[in-house]
């Protein structure tokens, strides 16, 4: 119902930025796909707003390029590149309207007024901000001025997209809405789309493919899927949803030791000269009625978070701790209560295996 | 056409007649502004053609204002400033030596002592007390009549003077004392007139003006402020201690590198005339032309008798020694009172 | 560099050397980038930088340099402060500058903070007037503190008996008359800090039990933090160099600024006057550095997304607002009322009968009606000129990408002005402009060299507003704008000048009045054709016509009242078109 121009392919390559003697960008190569969702996701001060701002041009990289498309953007000024750009703060101008809001960057590059009329009511449409044109930004909610800054931003139909934060400063209902609002009208659109967020539910929700990244590096790219199952870092692991983790020692090629026993994995070690640590999420372990697992333990404490039971054990004989999801009808069915002794397996195909 | 052409040569004619006609001279002054359009409508009177552009302020800013411009001076001629200043611009050459019409006629205290005159005097400006009758009846403060009243208990905390590093009527009376008594005497007589200063001001009018407001009973100060003040019903009365006064002559100079000689020499020239010594003699009652003054109202009618014999070249050479004393002993004491 | 995310304080540093491959090639890239981007701005900005330098830094030297010269004009190092510093005194006034000056500091900053908050933080009614009030001393020339000081506090004052035998001629007389002349500069920094408070902080203090007290503590002063530094600064500087309170009503108390004059004025010893200046300039800077210290940490704190402040209905607090105003609102009525009846009175205090002859400027010496439309028009100029200015390179320093270093240069040349006495500045342009080898020595002596000078003069406080003003803006509308192909010119056009506005008005007032009551460097400036009415006041002062001078003081500082009511009105167009966008209400 809208149209758009085609979302551009993006390609970083070779990317460093220093602020001095600190290196707050290392070496940064990716490709973002036309139409693609790329999620800049990591902890604060890792580089991902930097790396955005960088692509945007409002930072200079220290050295490395970008392309967009077929053009090699590196050494342009912001406005002769080709993006929108949405900030935490929004930076509505706060002393137009909507519409005007909206129209600027039409008006900017000489639309003519009539045309300019029709694509500002198109967008506010798609945001659903019809009857709130004439209103000024003040005069919203933090929900609509977040609407109103994507509508500006995708008002000049640009080929790339880039979202910093855009809805941290909002409350977890209104987040939860627009998070799927964006990313049905991203895709719809078939703009090319750069957000950079902490929230990794955010990102695992939202994105195509996700970038994790940690001290100005990239430390995995990949489907939320990907990331998720085949986390290629302990970061990563523990960054991205909960993680258990074990000091372990290699035994051979394909099992390791952890406490007094020895346990076969399905994915390969990684070639490290020192020590290991095993990691295993909390809903991949198996807890199993009394007598039936490989390792006893006794339950320590019992979290009730709506949907799974986040249980605590203590493992007997290896005296380490452990989280463990469940769901509260197994839970019933295994009787458990804190004090209580439990049997659980570590199935080995679930089973992470990182350098310590 | 005809008529245009002929209305044009002549406007053309007049125009440059105009502009023969009004010389502008810039003059730098320190005469009291209110007698300044008197002085420009008589000297007019006799030279409509040259016209007066006034730059008026307090002695010390004038004299810093002409010392700054030394690179590239702005005045044409300085008509009303103390000696002392200009003395200071003649030692920083700044000064075009000219002997007047009718030089011979001037007291020979009134000019430059040199043949041909930097400077040439106007009148004299004398020290005066301006004591507050009112307050002094309050304070039960007999009147004084001599410098060394002053120093009786009776008026600590009543007197206020100007101090002589930021005035110069300050310093005129300064070396007045000292060249009167002698320097150590004159310095002893500091020492007590500083027990009964109740402060020391930074403008040389302002002792008076305190007096006429009643801020202080006794206000050592110069006597044409304290004539006006008094003339505005100011309920003062002026004393003139009788030991004699410090004085400083009013004269006219010709700026250096003026480009206006001739005009400049004409008011140098009428400066000095009769009818301009009458004209100062309606404020002041010394006058630089001997046998020209008639007393004048609120100034003792011996004005000429009680000025001192004073030494300009010995107060020049000696000032910033005089003031480096002056400072150390008074300017570190005034804190404690 | 307004381009680094809010939060980082690291920033690119040319000083260090580049070792590693990637980073000189960094180097080179950021120069390269720096050719085709940045270099207007850049540009613009060293063009500002020479503006200021050739209106404060060129002049200052001339006379500064005299320091180390003797009369003659040679080199002689130090000798001149040795000299100064052996010839005593100099402890004492320099420790009397400091303590008067650091006491009225603390007595302004304390009541303006109080005042700014009654004014932002409570719903007290007519806070127009309340304002106006306020404000009232910068429109008054600074003879008039003087003369109604005297009258009030002075031997034959209305109210001796206040001071308990103390006198007014001396240190309380100077921090009376610092207080009021300096009060409106810090109130006028403090409320444009306070003005646009996010509400949502205190909507967060009030949801975390804060009692009021707490969230004063925690929100309110906070928030004013970097205001109240910069109005610290500002009136420090402004009273440790200010020399006509002092002269006029100091008494013998010796202060530095007033040393200057008994050098230069008194004795015309330049070199001496240059060395005290310089002693001067140094508390100033140990200030200025300060300031600077606390201003890299501010950053924007009201953004599109901020709810105004808005404060509720809550009688104790507005009872305590108007307590805190009430002392304030006293003085300054009771130094204007004063003033006032000073210009109607025949002869204080002995003939207290009421006449109009006082206004009759006329029959008056000193200049009169044409002092008054000299300072006029001077003052428009100056107005007109200086908004331009100080805006425009606020602006370039704030809202575009500039090179640390420049910017730094830039505020030090931009503050500069605050800690230069007038007088030395009024000196220093006669050395300067008047110099047969200045090419533009043309304007000496003109209407122009004094609004140049005023401009200078008034530089700072103008550019502090400016600056603050810009800063409260979201530091990311230059890069939306960008990023919608819209120029940093249209950005300024369309946004940052409308949102501005209230502040540039501001600063056109603070100039026009500023110019219409200055005395201090003017008064060595103005020519034959130019005398200013200020100086006029000055003068009829000296001549002991303290009623007439009273009646000239009250004339201007009505003509400036009538400019603040004008820039009242507009500012309250400005607030009533702009209401639904300021206050989120139709």
């Amino acid at each position: 119902m809208i149209q758009h121009t085609q979302g551009s392919r993006l390609e970083v390559r070779g990317v460093n930025k220093f602020f001095g003697e600190f290196c707050a960008l290392k070496d940064i190569n990716l490709t973002i796909e036309p139409g693609e969702l790329v999620c800049f996701l990591g902890p604060s001060g890792c580089g991902k707003t930097t790396l955005l701002r960088i692509i945007a041009g409002l930072e200079q990289q220290s050295c490395g390029t970008l392309r967009q498309g077929d053009v090699d953007i590196s050494q342009k000024p912001p406005r002769d590149r080709d993006f929108g750009i949405v900030f935490q703060s929004y930076a509505l101008f706060p002393n137009m309207t909507v519409i005007d809001n909206v129209a600027y960057g039409l008006r900017s590059i000489g639309m003519p007024k009539a045309r300019v009329r029709d694509r500002v009511d198109e967008l506010l449409a798609v945001v659903g901000l019809e009857d709130h044109a004439r209103k000024y930004p003040a005069q919203l909610s933090g929900g609509q001025q977040q609407r109103v800054a994507l509508a500006r931003a995708l008002a000049p139909s640009p080929g790339l997209l880039l979202l910093d934060e855009p809805l941290s400063a909002l409350d977890a209902k209104v987040r939860h809405h627009l998070r799927s609002e964006i990313r049905s009208l991203q895709k719809q659109l078939g703009v090319t789309t750069i957000m950079v967020t902490h929230d990794q539910e955010e990102a695992l929700a939202m994105a195509d493919r996700v970038v994790v990244m940690n001290n100005g590096v990239i430390e995995q790219v990949g489907t939320p899927l990907d990331i998720y199952q085949q986390p290629a870092s302990a970061f990563v692991a523990s960054f991205i949803g909960a993680m258990n983790f074990f000091d372990s020692a290699p035994v051979n090629g394909q099992r390791v030791r952890l406490g007094n026993r020895e346990l076969d994995l399905v994915r390969p070690l990684p070639a490290t000269p020192d020590g290991i640590r095993l990691a295993i999420r909390p809903e991949d372990v198996h807890l199993l009625p009394q007598g039936d697992g490989e390792w006893e333990g006794q339950v320590q404490a019992m979290d009730y978070l709506g949907a799974f039971i986040r249980t605590h054990v203590r493992l007997h004989g290896v005296e380490l701790d452990l989280v463990v999801d469940v769901d509260p009808r197994s839970a019933r069915q295994l009787e458990l209560r804190v004090g209580g002794a439990v049997c659980l397996n570590l199935p080995s195909d679930a089973l992470h295996c990182f350098a310590a | 056409m005809k008529h245009l052409k002929k209305a044009l040569a002549l406007t053309a004619l007049m125009a440059a007649v105009n502009a023969n006609a009004q010389t502008e001279l810039t003059v730098y002054t320190a005469v009291e502004a209110e007698d300044l359009k008197k002085y420009a409508a008589r000297f007019n009177e006799d030279h409509p053609d040259i016209k007066i552009n006034w730059v008026r302020d307090s002695t010390g800013v004038i004299t810093a204002r002409l010392l700054a411009e030394k690179e590239n001076p702005q005045a044409d001629v300085v008509w009303g400033l103390a000696g002392t200043s200009l003395l200071l611009l003649k030692n920083e050459g700044m000064l075009t030596p000219y002997a007047p019409e009718g030089l011979e006629k001037l007291s020979p205290k009134f000019r430059d002592r040199d043949e041909t005159p930097s400077w040439v005097g106007m009148d004299a400006w004398m020290a005066a007390v301006c004591v507050n009758t009112i307050e002094a009846e309050k304070n039960n403060l007999p009147m004084p009549t001599s410098w060394q009243d002053l120093t009786k208990p009776v008026y600590r905390g009543h007197v206020v003077m100007p101090n002589p590093n930021s005035s110069g009527t300050g310093f005129l009376d300064v070396s007045a004392w000292l060249q009167l008594m002698g320097e150590d005497k004159g310095w002893e007589f500091m020492d007590g007139l500083h027990q009964n200063i109740s402060r020391y001001t930074h403008s040389g009018s302002k002792p008076c003006k305190m007096a006429a407001s009643g801020e202080t009973s006794i206000g050592v100060s110069f006597a044409f402020r304290g004539a006006r003040l008094k003339e505005k019903g100011a309920p003062l009365e002026l004393v003139f201690p009788e030991e004699g006064l410090g004085w400083e002559v009013e004269a006219t100079a010709i700026v250096d590198g003026t480009d206006k000689l001739e005009a400049a020499q004409t008011l140098v020239d009428w400066s000095i005339t009769r009818q301009a010594m009458e004209m100062y003699n309606e404020g002041y009652a010394i006058v630089a032309m001997p046998g020209v003054a008639q007393p004048v109202e609120h100034f003792p009618a011996n004005a000429e008798a009680l000025i001192i014999d004073n030494d300009f070249g010995w107060a020049a050479s000696n000032r910033e020694a005089i003031l480096t004393e002056w400072a150390r002993r008074y300017d570190g004491k005034s804190e404690a009172k | 560099m307004p381009s680094f995310h809010p939060g980082k304080t690291f920033m690119m540093d040319s000083s260090v050397p580049l070792t590693s491959p990637s980073r000189r090639a960094g180097a080179l890239s950021e120069l390269r980038q720096r050719v085709t981007g940045r270099w207007l701005f850049a540009l613009l900005l060293v063009l500002g930088c020479a503006v200021l330098s050739l209106l404060v830094l060129a002049p200052l030297y001339t006379l500064l340099s005299k320091s180390v010269e003797n009369k003659a004009g040679d080199f002689v190092g130090l000798d001149n402060f040795a000299h100064y510093l052996s010839s005593g005194g100099i402890e004492s006034a320099f420790f009397n500058s400091l303590w008067v000056a650091g006491l009225s500091t603390l007595v302004v900053v304390g009541l303006a903070f109080m005042a700014a908050w009654a004014l932002t933080r409570t719903r007290l009614p007519m806070t127009g007037w309340i304002r106006g009030v306020l404000v009232l001393p910068i429109l008054a020339p600074s003879l008039l503190p003087a003369i109604s000081l005297v009258y009030l506090f002075g031997n034959q004052g209305v109210l001796k008996s206040w001071l308990f035998g103390a006198e007014i001629y001396g240190p309380i007389g100077i921090i009376m008359g610092s207080c009021f002349w300096t009060f409106p500069h810090a109130l006028m920094i403090l409320l444009t800090a306070m003005d646009n408070a996010d509400g949502r902080h205190y909507e967060a203090a009030t949801a975390l039990k804060a009692s009021p007290w707490r969230t004063f503590w925690t929100v309110t002063v906070p928030g004013a933090r970097y205001g109240l530094v910069s109005a610290a600064f500002v009136v420090f500087t402004l009273v440790i160099t200010d020399f006509g309170v002092p002269k006029v009503i100091g008494g013998q108390f010796d202060v530095l600024a007033t040393d200057i004059y008994k050098q230069v004025i008194g004795q015309q010893k330049f070199e001496m006057g240059a060395v005290v200046s310089v002693l001067l300039l140094l508390p100033a800077m140990l200030a200025f550095l300060a300031d600077r210290y606390v201003q890299r940490k501010q950053s924007a704190s009201f953004t599109a997304r901020s709810v105004p402040y808005r404060p509720r209905r809550d009688h104790r607090r507005d009872v305590i607002g108007a307590v805190m105003l009430a002392p304030t609102i006293l003085f300054i009525l009771a130094i204007i009322g004063m003033a006032v009846y000073a210009s109607f009175v025949t002869f204080w205090p002995y003939n207290l009968e009421l006449s109009l002859n006082n206004y009759q400027f006329g029959r008056m010496d000193g200049g009169g009606w044409g002092a008054y439309t000299n300072s006029l028009q001077m003052a428009l100029g100056t107005m007109v000129i200086g908004t331009l200015l100080v805006f425009f390179n606020a602006w370039l320093m704030e809202r575009t990408p500039q090179p640390r270093l420049l910017t730094g240069v830039f505020q030090f040349l931009s503050l500069l002005p605050l800690a230069v006495p007038g007088l030395v500045l009024g000196l220093s342009y006669i050395f300067f402009f008047n110099h047969p080898d200045n090419p533009i020595n043309g304007i000496y002596g003109t209407l122009f060299i004094l609004i140049l000078c005023t401009v200078s003069h008034f530089y700072a406080v103008s550019h502090l507003t400016a600056v603050t003003a810009l800063k409260q803006l979201d530091q990311e509308f230059e890069a939306v704008g960008e990023s919608l192909k819209a120029s940093r010119w249209r950005v300024l056009f369309t946004v940052t000048l409308p949102l501005c506005l209230p502040a540039i008005l501001d600063v056109a007032l603070y100039l026009f009045v500023n110019a219409m009551t200055t005395v201090s460097a003017v008064v060595f400036l103005y020519g034959h054709d130019s005398q200013l009415a200020s100086v006029a006041v000055l003068n009829m002062d000296e001549a002991g016509d303290i009623a007439p001078a009273a009646a000239m003081a009250i004339l201007i500082t009505t003509t400036c009242a009538a400019a603040k009511l004008i820039q009242g009105g507009l500012r309250f167009w400005v607030d009533r078109s702009t209401r639904a966008w300021r206050q989120g209400t139709e």
